[in-house]
């Protein structure tokens, strides 16, 4: 049960959100600047901007204050955007902008200007390719959030945070069961043979279809 | 192509953040760029989950070699332990901290609610919660006493997965084995060869060395010419990949059958088939001279779905599609991936040779959609339902290397797995009716896919060599 106070109801979560209510509807709140339109917004594309920013600058914490602002950008004009692609486009752009900027900045203390050029031309050669990056991310992560919420769980402890499955079944405070054995055995068939195959449309349909009736 | 890739900012650059408002000369620019990302994004997801087709793939190597940057993004994406890490750097960042900050810098302000209204709310969470709880208690509850009365015991069940089989019946009866048959040139029917050019492939070549269409001409008025049949037949357990002599390529997936001329005279190519089938119907206008003529059209007469029931007619021009046929599943499906096709239902009596249909009887089909036919002995109660977005990839998964179902019972699913692992299967007692959605490669054992639905809560045994679906 982790719903929010929206108005939409559940979680938004992008593609989630796709359900929940369409593009059109969403733009019209957006552009009418309904804060919880902004909110939706910001899940939307909000890590994806910092982690484009963040390799950008190769500064985490600038790369953030830098994502930061281009939302702020954002929100200010929140009257002039028509499509979705369109506000991906702003934030985007506004952000590598940003981040260019950034780098002359800090080049400027410390380079000469034939290093500042070089880098220059090396940046905007790396600027499309961190925004394929950051977008093929934010689609995986989004199949990820997808998933049934006790399956993600299990997903994250496993991969993110490296647990193992003794601790995941403290944490989760799954008894030793039936469910249990399953769940186990679960982990064991992702982990060996079905993980190196295509391991989203595996996983995803695997973790799916245990959600039908669980 | 350059022009695509090049910034167009280079003088610009020493502006700042200005540029990018929507409408904006620059960002009209910039977006072409934007659609070049997303193009190259949904490649990269579609290699990733292992669903990228060869001409799919052609085009994301050629955008990749001209952008090494890129390569390396598909190498990170790639590499299973790369993927987590940046997934992880990805995940980094206290998005609600910084909503806080945002929210605060560009002052806005929750909308602020009545009294009532706030009240209200609190009200119907109070009752979802008692109304949840009840259930989760009732569910929990329901759980335990099943689990203490019911061993679950896995079934092991090592079946390995069906590969490139077929057999070829040429028109003089014989009938070639293609799982040994050696590469090469397997058989002669009249001027043509047929030859096998890998593992899985088959295919046509004029021994004249002219392209089929130039000889078409050619014999326009001999009508003695004879025209040779052959039959490329999948076992159960088999798939094939055949190029037709007009060039049009098929697919065979298990327990099917392609029946076709070994080279195509006059205005039209028909073919003959049973069981699933995807077709990448050649352009037919290949006639060197006055383009304009009569199109070749090209016509799939699907044998009945049942025995003793009509069957069906596809009649096409230059597409993509799949035809779902097998007697088990009671109903034709066409799915139509691209390009248009027209659909009439054949009485089981019917010919298949000469068109019997009349043209009112067709339906059509246009991209990602689907049409159903059912038919009966007598044809009289044929019908043909046509239902829109049908996710297409899903109808053709099974060329690309996987099962694929959505919303499927477990009866359709084991279907599938008996075509696939050639086993049968029987069913015991009352079976649950669970709806199941997911895809997995065919290249796994039928373990794999037994584990996943013992997973989802479907139970097997093994039993005189067959696979029981229990309660």
């Amino acid at each position: 049960m982790d719903c929010t106070n929206s108005p939409w109801g559940g979680v938004i979560s992008h593609r989630g959100m796709k359900h929940q209510f369409q593009d059109l509807s969403l733009l019209q709140e957006f552009k009418s600047g309904n804060t919880h339109a902004f909110k939706a917004v910001y899940d939307m594309f909000f890590p994806s901007l910092c982690f484009f920013a963040k390799r950008l600058v190769d500064n985490d914490a600038e790369g953030e204050d830098i994502a930061a602002d281009s939302f702020i950008k954002l929100i200010n004009r929140h009257g002039s955007f028509d499509t979705l692609p369109n506000i991906k486009a702003f934030l985007y752009i506004t952000t590598r902008n940003a981040c260019l900027n950034y780098l002359r900045f800090s080049q400027r203390q410390t380079a000469s200007k034939k290093d500042l050029a070089l880098l220059q031309d090396e940046t905007e050669e790396h600027v499309l390719s961190h925004m394929v990056h950051a977008e093929v991310l934010r689609e995986v992560e989004n199949e990820i959030e997808q998933l049934p919420r006790r399956c993600r769980q299990i997903f994250k402890l496993i991969y993110y945070e490296r647990k193992s499955a003794d601790e995941i079944a403290t944490l989760l405070d799954i008894s030793i069961n039936t469910v249990w054995v399953q769940r186990a055995k679960a982990i064991q068939l992702i982990r060996t043979n079905l993980l190196k195959k295509g391991m989203l449309s595996i996983l995803l349909c695997f973790l799916a279809m245990t959600d039908n009736h669980s | 192509m350059p022009k695509y890739f090049s910034f167009p900012i280079k003088e610009r650059r020493l502006k700042l953040v200005s540029i990018g408002m929507p409408g904006h000369p620059d960002t009209e620019m910039n977006l072409s760029e934007l659609d070049e990302v997303e193009h190259v994004t949904a490649l990269l997801l579609k290699q990733l989950r292992q669903e990228i087709t060869d001409d799919e793939l052609q085009d994301l190597n050629n955008r990749l070699t001209a952008h090494p940057s890129w390569k390396q993004i598909q190498d990170h994406l790639n590499d299973e332990k790369q993927l987590l890490a940046d997934l992880l750097t990805f995940n980094q960042v206290d998005t609600e901290a910084w909503w806080k900050k945002i929210s605060e810098q560009a002052n806005l302000h929750t909308p602020s609610r009545s009294f009532l209204q706030r009240w209200s709310t609190w009200v119907v969470a109070a009752l979802l919660m008692m109304a949840i709880s009840f259930a989760c208690w009732y569910f929990i509850a329901a759980k335990k006493q099943k689990g203490t009365t019911e061993k679950y015991i896995p079934v092991i069940i090592n079946v390995p997965p069906g590969g490139n089989k077929a057999s070829l019946t040429l028109s003089n009866g014989d009938v070639i084995n293609l799982d040994n048959a050696a590469n090469g040139t397997v058989a002669e029917e009249g001027n043509e060869k047929v030859i096998k050019l890998q593992s899985g492939e088959l295919a046509y070549q004029s021994s004249t060395g002219n392209p089929e269409p130039a000889i078409d001409k050619m014999h326009e008025g001999n009508q003695s010419e004879i025209i040779n049949y052959n039959t490329l037949s999948t076992p159960r357990g088999g798939q094939y990949h055949l190029v037709l002599p007009d060039g049009s390529k098929v697919w065979l997936n298990a327990a099917s059958s392609i029946t076709y001329p070994t080279r195509f005279t006059g205005n039209e190519r028909r073919v003959t088939v049973t069981g699933e089938v995807y077709f990448e119907v050649a352009p037919s206008n290949l006639s060197p001279a006055g383009a304009g003529e009569t199109k070749r059209s090209f016509t799939v007469d699907v044998l009945p779905s049942a025995a003793g029931a009509g069957g069906g007619r596809i009649e096409v021009l230059g597409t993509i599609f799949n035809v779902n046929a097998y007697e088990d599943e009671n109903v034709i499906k066409t799915t139509l991936l691209k390009g248009k096709v027209r659909i009439a239902s054949l009485p089981a009596d019917a010919s298949f040779t000469l068109s019997s249909t009349t043209t009112s009887a067709y339906k059509l089909l246009l991209p990602g959609q689907q049409a159903e036919l059912t038919t009966t002995t007598s044809g009289r109660n044929d019908s043909i339902k046509i239902i829109d977005g049908i996710d297409t990839d899903m109808a053709v998964a099974w060329k690309n290397g996987l099962h694929s179902f959505k919303n499927a019972d477990i009866k359709s699913i084991m279907r599938m797995l008996a075509r696939w692992y050639n086993v049968d299967i029987t069913y015991e007692g009352k079976i649950p009716d669970y709806k199941f959605t997911g895809s997995i490669p065919r290249s796994e054992n039928i373990s794999s896919v037994l584990s996943m639905l013992q997973y989802a809560g479907m139970h097997f045994k093994l039993k005189d060599g067959k696979i029981v679906v229990v309660p």
